[in-house]
């Protein structure tokens, strides 16, 4: 408390109890310093005179209670009804059947490739000279060159319509195929 | 209170009015410019708290103490909210008091007159001092403020009233206090 209200404090003791003429010399300094005779005879005064006056007692009307107040619920009753909601739910919970649903997109996926070449091939062709000698070309010339068999159908080469039996390559065909069968 | 606390009693709420309404009707009015139905109001409410905080009573404290400093701060929220009429609306004349009044009412009226004046805090701790007769450090502990607090609060608030009652009564004082 700073000395203000120290002051403050002391002189308020003084105006409940002394009257100024009362006052010892120190505090009629200190009450002439900080406040005045006439002011602390008007202040001590107001508060004699609020002293003495009747209390006004006043008559209140009944206590209105509300009818809930003193209620309440024992504690093994309220853990007795949140253990029956719980099993209750979990009864309920335990036979609702799951239900997945699941999204289909219906219609063409369009799907764009863009696709980067970032490797140029390039077909160089390189000319070759190539010097034949006289022994190979005639080397290559020995070697008998056997024409192969070919086998056209008939009906490719005429119009006529011949059956297979009658055909005599067919024929021939298939008496070689026999041969080779047998083999 | 203990009973109250125990067995949730309605008898006990109903002594406890019994016997510290009318105390509590008289602060209220005071705090409430005269307001009755206001007080009455509040009265009732201030039982409610009562049976609904139970819990935070320290019974090592006095139950009055206690009570009070419910009633306090429920003023102050009443007078944050504005929800009290000042005094000089209820009034209609301040200045033709009739001189046929006796001097001890005349005082009477010119100390509510200067009382609704005060700010809350210093109004609150003169009508505990000088009008509900608490001791000091009872009403350091309703207030919830040290004593050296209250002490500072009660020399401003009689400075203030002394200084009013000047005004209402520009001819003197002496006359006034002359029967006390």
């Amino acid at each position: 408390m700073n000395t203000s209200n120290t002051h403050e404090a002391y002189l308020y003791e003084l105006l409940e109890s002394v009257a100024y003429e009362d006052l010892s010399p120190n505090d009629k300094a200190l009450v002439d310093e900080q406040l005045g005779a006439e002011n602390y005879r008007l202040q001590y005064q107001l508060l004699q005179a609020t002293h003495t006056l009747p209390s006004e007692p006043k008559t209140a009307q009944p206590l209105v209670l509300p009818r809930s107040t003193g209620r309440t619920i024992p504690l093994y009753q309220a853990v007795l009804a949140v253990a029956a909601v719980v099993t209750f739910f979990l009864l309920i919970w335990s036979h609702s059947e799951t239900t997945v649903r699941t999204i289909y997109k219906v219609g063409p996926t369009q799907v764009s490739t863009n696709t980067i070449h970032d490797t140029i091939i390039k077909n160089i062709v390189q000319e070759k000279v190539i010097y034949k000698t006289n022994e190979q070309h005639a080397l290559v010339d020995a070697t008998p060159i056997v024409p192969e068999q070919m086998y056209t159908p008939q009906e490719l080469v005429s119009e006529k319509i011949v059956s297979l039996k009658d055909d005599p390559i067919a024929q021939q065909f298939m008496a070689e195929m026999a041969m080779y069968e047998g083999r | 209170m203990r009973e109250i606390i125990a067995h949730h009693s309605h008898p006990a709420i109903t002594e406890l009015h019994r016997r510290y309404s009318p105390k509590l009707m008289g602060y209220f009015f005071k705090m409430l410019n005269k307001q009755e139905e206001t007080a009455q109001d509040f009265v009732q409410e201030l039982f409610l708290k009562i049976l609904e905080k139970k819990h935070l009573y320290d019974p090592s404290k006095k139950f009055y103490t206690w009570v009070f400093t419910i009633a306090s701060n429920m003023c102050k929220t009443s007078y944050r909210n504005q929800y009290v009429v000042t005094y000089e609306d209820n009034l209609a004349d301040h200045g033709h008091i009739t001189e046929d009044l006796a001097e001890k009412e005349r005082f009477h009226i010119l100390l509510e007159k200067s009382l609704s004046n005060l700010e809350h805090a210093h109004k609150t701790v003169f009508v505990l001092r000088h009008l509900e007769h608490f001791s000091l450090q009872e009403i350091a502990d309703i207030t919830e403020v040290s004593l050296g607090t209250v002490k500072s609060r009660l020399f401003y608030a009689t400075k203030k009233m002394a200084d009013q009652l000047k005004i209402y009564q520009p001819t003197g004082l002496d006359q006034l206090f002359k029967h006390f």
